[in-house]
């Protein structure tokens, strides 16, 4: 609203961050902290065991987690932030002002992380010997940073979808210790660790040739897996339950499929973990490779499904209770709604639609208040107005707008006065209609 | 050239977010000049590093002189590890900037977007490519032509990224420049101070990088008597002196394409303002003095004086830069003033 707006076209603005999200979080999951913890685990091990080979081990892993993290890993964190600058800045800036004593702090545990794992890379070959344990210790070290950084975000991520008594008192303690950032936490922790295994185990054969070491690598896997897979179970249903009642009823909806399918997938791939995690525990050099395969890649699918899920049960809110999805200040939709929306935006080139106007005043409203989530026609079916409007009227289309948050929960009502809402509906039902007689052409003329 | 328009009759500055700021603003300010330039040390020696890693690598080649090989890659080795450092460093200005300054950096942010976002995947590429360029050093030293061109390819992206920031930090100090923005490429030529920015920058960048040279090499030459860290140690020391050289040339470059009510301001208008540039101009020619003096005669002394003398000269840099914001926005913050309470 207040903001230059940006168009990312058939990609989607809100695909956009989600994809950043989903690379990011694999990598910061995976790598970072179950990964670091693995790596922290098998170094603890060489130790133990008085092992050459799996010292050589951990030492790869921590190249590749150096540079994984220190390139995709970083630059993807903040890429979150640069696309929901330029895509939702209202929403963005003010998380900014609610949280930014918990950024600042975060970053300065960002930064130790760093300098710890450039510590724990570089230094491996010089502190050994006496100085070993100062290297193991750098690694503890590492694991709780990296795992702190996921504790403050994850506050901030949490306080949006259930800001509890922030919306009352402003405050950033209630804002930060919110209903839903201890359970989220817990189960993010084990669910990174869980994700590590699953990507690791397939790989454990290529980095450690000797059946001795597979044998303790392996070993010690599986009890971390036959941990943290129900860990994630209890955690992630008390994280359920700590979600706004609306949310609650939307998770299913999230992923797109319906009850039963989402119970069976989700359940039966946990188990399917758990087994393995099981089988691990033996130790048996040789494991079900294509049981390993399927965890790795459910794994990932099932950390997607998390935060898909995560950014759609929100809906229609991007701060619960007081901004919507679009960046619209709940309390300011009354008031758009009678003195307009584009008389109120500093950046629209138009103030006041006019018949002359109309187009271009509806194209504005629809880069203002709808762009967010929507397309004209885009990689996702359901959020492309080609596909949701496909023969509807601009009557139809008119009539629908003001009511669009009452048919759909998960929409956030259109801020705009009755110009508004006909110049939105003119615009939409001129661009499907000539993205739709253009596919119709199209596939006419094969 | 524009001017800034005083009085403001219609700011295109939105208001400010309804939640206050969540602190002192003087704190602030001085915040982001601390961490802008912890960020940028880092940043100079990074992209001045990996002009020079290549450069060295040429070299050697051409000479076929392993030293210099060795030079190359030692540097190679320290980009790698700085730009890490750099990046995590980078989060902490954009922090503060994003949350005092949000009604001018987020619309001349918003103006540049696709290639704001553009930098993420560029700056992975090019982080990428130097690993690959550092790790394949012995690997590929009979594929010298391949191996460079990893090096060349991740220093060209080095050398580009900077002029996206500078485009940003600029466009948000015109506002009223923003109607008639098009996109990044055409800021570039569109907003005034750009180039003579990144002109000012990459020279920075080279004295920098020689400082850093010449600190390492000489801290290893203590221990070592490896003819690699004498190499590291001179390149340094000259880089460093030339380079300094050359911002005699791109400080006032750069102060003369500022807007005319601020440069003045530089340029006696304003007494402070004209002291502070004055007391950074002089420190920065008895800076250079020393530098010449060290190019003779080594000195442990005068190295650490002349690497405090430039802290120094980079924080008044450094606060100068926050007076030329405040001056260049101070007429748009008398009309859309910051939220400091939260009203509710």
């Amino acid at each position: 609203m207040d903001f230059p707006t940006i168009d990312f076209g058939w990609l989607g603005n809100g695909n956009l961050i989600g994809l950043m999200a989903v690379v990011h979080v694999f990598i910061n999951h995976a790598a970072a902290i179950g990964g670091s913890i693995l790596m922290v685990s098998i170094e603890y091990m060489a130790i133990k065991q008085n092992s050459e080979v799996l010292d050589r081990y951990a030492r790869r892993l921590s190249k590749w987690i150096l540079i994984i993290t220190t390139t995709v890993g970083a630059m993807t964190g903040v890429g979150i932030w640069f696309a929901t600058m330029v895509i939702e800045p209202t929403a963005i800036g003010s998380l900014l002002r609610i949280f930014h004593w918990a950024w600042f702090t975060e970053w300065i545990i960002f930064v130790s992380e760093v300098v710890l794992l450039l510590i724990y890379f570089y230094m491996w070959d010089q502190w050994s010997g006496e100085k070993k344990k100062l290297h193991l210790r750098t690694g503890i070290a590492l694991c709780v940073m990296s795992w702190l950084t996921m504790v403050i975000i994850t506050g901030i991520l949490a306080a949006q979808i259930n800001p509890g008594n922030w919306v009352k008192t402003l405050s950033f303690w209630d804002a930060f210790f919110n209903p839903t950032w201890l359970p989220s936490t817990i189960f993010r922790t084990f669910a990174a660790i869980t994700l590590a295994v699953a990507v690791m185990t397939p790989l454990v054969g290529w980095f450690v040739k000797e059946s001795k070491d597979r044998h303790l690598v392996l070993k010690m896997l599986g009890k971390w897996l036959v941990l943290s897979v129900p860990m994630m179970f209890i955690f992630g249903f008390w994280y359920l339950k700590s979600l706004p009642d609306q949310a609650q009823t939307l998770v299913v909806w999230a992923t797109g499929m319906s009850s039963f399918m989402f119970l069976f997938i989700n359940v039966l791939g946990l188990l399917l973990i758990l087994v393995l995690g099981a089988m691990l525990l033996d130790g048996k050099p040789k494991f079900p490779i294509a049981l390993a395969m399927f965890t790795g890649l459910f794994s990932l699918t099932l950390i997607a499904e998390f935060e898909i899920i995560r950014e759609n049960i929100r809906k229609p809110y991007v701060i619960y209770n007081y901004m919507y999805a679009n960046g619209v200040l709940k309390d300011r939709v009354e008031l758009y709604k009678k003195e307009g929306a584009l008389a109120n935006s500093k950046f629209s080139k138009v103030k006041e639609v006019t018949e002359e106007n109309k187009i271009q005043a509806g194209e504005e409203l629809f880069r203002m208040q709808c762009i967010q989530c929507h397309t004209i026609d885009g990689v996702r079916g359901n959020r492309a107005m080609t596909v949701r409007i496909n023969g509807w009227s601009e009557e139809a289309i008119a009539r629908f707008i003001p009511h669009l948050h009452e048919v759909r929960p998960t929409m956030a009502p259109f801020a705009g006065n009755e110009k508004e809402v006909e110049a939105l509906a003119a615009y939409l039902h001129k661009m499907v209609l000539e993205a739709n007689g253009a596919n119709t052409q199209a596939v006419g003329s094969k | 050239m524009h001017s800034v328009i005083y009085p403001l009759v219609n700011s295109p500055v939105p208001n400010d977010l309804e939640l206050a700021i969540p602190g002192s603003i003087p704190f602030f300010n001085v915040l982001i000049v601390i961490a802008l330039i912890a960020h940028l040390i880092f940043v100079n020696i990074v992209v001045a590093g990996a002009v020079y890693t290549v450069w060295n690598e040429v070299k050697a080649i051409r000479k076929k002189d392993p030293v210099i090989d060795r030079l190359a890659y030692q540097i190679a080795t320290q980009v790698t590890i700085h730009k890490s450092i750099a990046v995590v460093l980078g989060v902490a200005p954009l922090l503060v900037i994003s949350t005092i300054y949000t009604q001018y950096f987020y619309p001349s942010t918003i103006l540049i977007g696709k290639m704001w976002l553009a930098l993420i995947p560029l700056l992975i590429i090019a982080f990428l490519l130097l690993y690959v360029y550092k790790f394949t050093w012995e690997k590929w030293s009979h594929r010298k032509a391949v191996h460079l061109s990893f090096g060349i390819a991740g220093t060209g992206i080095l050398l580009f990224l900077p002029l996206v920031f500078i485009s940003n930090a600029t466009s948000m100090l015109n506002p009223q420049m923003w109607e008639g923005s098009r996109g990044f490429f055409h800021s570039l030529f569109y907003y005034p101070t750009i180039w003579q920015k990144y002109f000012h920058f990459m020279s920075a960048s080279f004295t920098v990088m020689g400082m850093y040279m010449y600190w390492w090499g000489r801290k290893k030459s203590l221990k070592h008597s490896d003819p690699v860290y004498t190499e590291m140690k001179n390149f340094g020391k000259k880089s460093a002196f030339l380079f300094a050289l050359l911002q005699l040339l791109a400080g006032p470059i750069l102060l003369l394409s500022l807007d005319s009510q601020v440069r003045s301001s530089f340029l006696g208008g304003s007494l402070f303002h004209s002291a502070l540039l004055v007391t950074a101009a002089i420190l920065a020619v008895i800076w250079i003095a020393m530098l010449l003096q060290l190019i003779r005669h080594e000195s442990k002394r005068l190295f650490v004086s002349s690497l405090a003398l430039l802290l120094v000269i980079m924080g008044l840099m450094g606060w100068i830069r926050g007076e030329v914001r405040g001056l260049y926005l101070a007429p748009y913050m008398d009309e859309s003033p910051r939220t400091v309470h939260t009203v509710k």
